[in-house]
C-alpha cells in the first residue's frame, strides 16, 4: 500500500469541469452498466471512460492502475466461476475428466469484469482528474456538512505522514 | 441511552470528537496495511475505537470516511464497502453505549467482548455478502477466503450461500482479533482523555 492521491495534475478539459458535473457524468455512464447484463454494453461504457481519460490526459495511469488492481483479483474469479459456477454446463477446456471450464461460468466472469470496469471506471476517472479539496468544496455546495468534510480533508494530511513513517 | 439525539450528536461532534476522526481513519488505513499479509482484514479497528471511545455516530462517520479516503487514494473499488465499515463502527458504538464494553479485564468482560465480536462478524457478513456477490461474483479478494468459497461451490452450493459462509468464516476470525485489540486499546486509554472527549 502507498497512500498517494489518485489525482494527476494536468491541464485538460476534464480537469476544468466542475466536480459535480463529473459526478453526474459518472452516474450517467454507470447506470446502463448496472441495468444491463450485456458484455458489449459494459465494454462500450468502459471504452467511453477510456476515451474521456485520454481527453483528460490521464489514459496511462487510468488503464495501468485499474489493470494493476483488477488482474490479480480476476484471475481467481475466472478460475472459480469457470470451474464451479452452478449455471455452467457446456465444457470448454478439460483439466481432468471431472474438472473442466464451462462456457456459462466464463461468460458470467467476463460480464462481471466488464460491468465492474464500467461502473467504477467513471468514479476512478473522477478521482484522477479532481483535487480532493475541489471535490470536498463541491460536496459542501450540495449539502455535505463541514463537520464531515473537515475530518476527511485533514485525513489527507495526516495519513500520508503516518504512511511515510511506516515505510521508513 | 438517556441523552437526546441532538445532545448525543453534540458530544460526538465536539471539536475534540471531530479532531479524532482523521486519526481514526489513519488507524483504519494503517491497521489494514499491517494486516495485508495476514488472513484478516483489520480495516475496521479505527471505526471500532471511534465507536467505543467517542460514540456510535462518530464510529459510523469514521467507517464511511475511511472508504471514501481509500476510494480517493489507492482503491477505486472501496466505495461500496463504506456501508460495512460504517455498520461496524455504529454497532461497536451502540454496544459501548449500552455498557457492554468496559475498561476492566475481568472474565465477564472478556466473554462480552467475545460476544460483541460475533455480533460484529454477523453484521459484517450480512452487509458485505450482497456487495461481494453483485460485484465480484461472491469472491472476496483474500486468497484463503476465496479457496473456501471455491470449495463450497465445488460442493454444489449456490453462489450466495457459498459466499456468505466463506465471508462469515473470514469475518469471525477478523472481528474477534480486531475487536479484542480495540478493547485492549480502550482499557489503556486514560479515563481523563475519554471524559475530555465526551465533555
Amino acid at each position: 500500500m502507498s497512500v498517494r492521491l489518485s489525482f494527476v495534475p494536468r491541464s485538460s478539459p476534464i480537469h476544468t469541469l466542475d466536480p459535480r458535473t463529473k459526478l453526474i457524468l459518472w452516474v450517467t455512464v454507470a447506470v446502463p452498466a448496472i441495468v444491463s447484463n450485456s458484455v458489449l454494453v459494459c465494454l462500450a461504457v468502459f471504452s467511453l471512460t477510456v476515451i474521456l481519460s485520454a481527453v483528460g490526459k490521464v489514459a496511462l495511469p487510468y488503464v495501468k492502475n485499474l489493470a494493476k488492481i483488477i488482474i490479480p483479483v480476476f484471475i481467481p474469479i475466472f478460475l472459480i466461476q469457470g470451474l464451479f459456477n452452478p449455471t455452467g454446463k457446456t465444457p470448454v477446456l478439460f483439466i481432468a475428466s471431472w474438472l473442466y471450464f464451462k462456457r456459462e461460468g466464463l461468460v458470467f466472469a467476463a460480464v462481471l469484469l466488464a460491468r465492474l470496469l464500467a461502473i467504477f471506471g467513471g468514479g476512478y476517472l473522477l478521482t484522477l482528474t479532481t483535487r480532493p479539496g475541489d471535490l470536498m468544496a463541491s460536496m459542501q455546495k450540495i449539502g455535505l456538512p463541514l463537520k464531515i468534510a473537515y475530518p476527511l480533508f485533514s485525513a489527507f494530511q495526516i495519513v500520508p505522514m503516518i504512511d511515510s513513517r511506516l515505510q521508513s | 441511552m438517556a441523552e437526546s439525539r441532538s445532545s448525543r450528536l453534540k458530544i460526538e461532534f465536539s471539536t475534540f470528537g471531530i479532531a479524532m476522526i482523521p486519526l481514526m481513519i489513519g488507524i483504519n488505513i494503517v491497521s489494514s496495511y499491517l494486516a495485508s499479509g495476514t488472513p484478516i482484514w483489520g480495516d475496521t479497528l479505527g471505526s471500532m475505537l471511534a465507536g467505543i471511545i467517542i460514540g456510535p455516530i462518530n464510529g459510523l462517520v469514521v467507517g464511511i470516511l475511511t472508504n471514501v479516503f481509500k476510494w480517493i487514494t489507492f482503491d477505486p473499488f472501496a466505495l461500496p464497502y463504506a456501508i460495512v465499515n460504517a455498520a461496524i463502527g455504529l454497532i461497536a458504538g451502540i454496544c459501548a453505549l449500552l455498557g457492554l464494553v468496559r475498561k476492566e479485564t475481568t472474565a465477564p468482560q472478556v466473554a462480552r467482548t467475545f460476544g460483541i465480536s460475533i455480533v460484529l462478524a454477523v453484521v459484517a457478513t450480512l452487509t458485505s455478502t450482497p456487495i461481494n456477490v453483485s460485484l465480484w461474483g461472491g469472491s472476496t479478494g483474500k486468497a484463503w477466503v476465496d479457496a473456501i468459497f471455491a470449495a463450497f461451490m465445488a460442493g454444489g452450493w449456490q453462489v450466495f450461500p457459498a459466499s456468505m459462509a466463506a465471508e462469515f468464516i473470514s469475518d469471525i476470525t477478523d472481528k474477534i482479533i480486531t475487536f479484542f485489540i480495540a478493547w485492549l486499546i480502550y482499557t489503556r486509554v486514560p479515563l481523563q482523555f475519554i471524559k475530555t472527549l465526551r465533555r
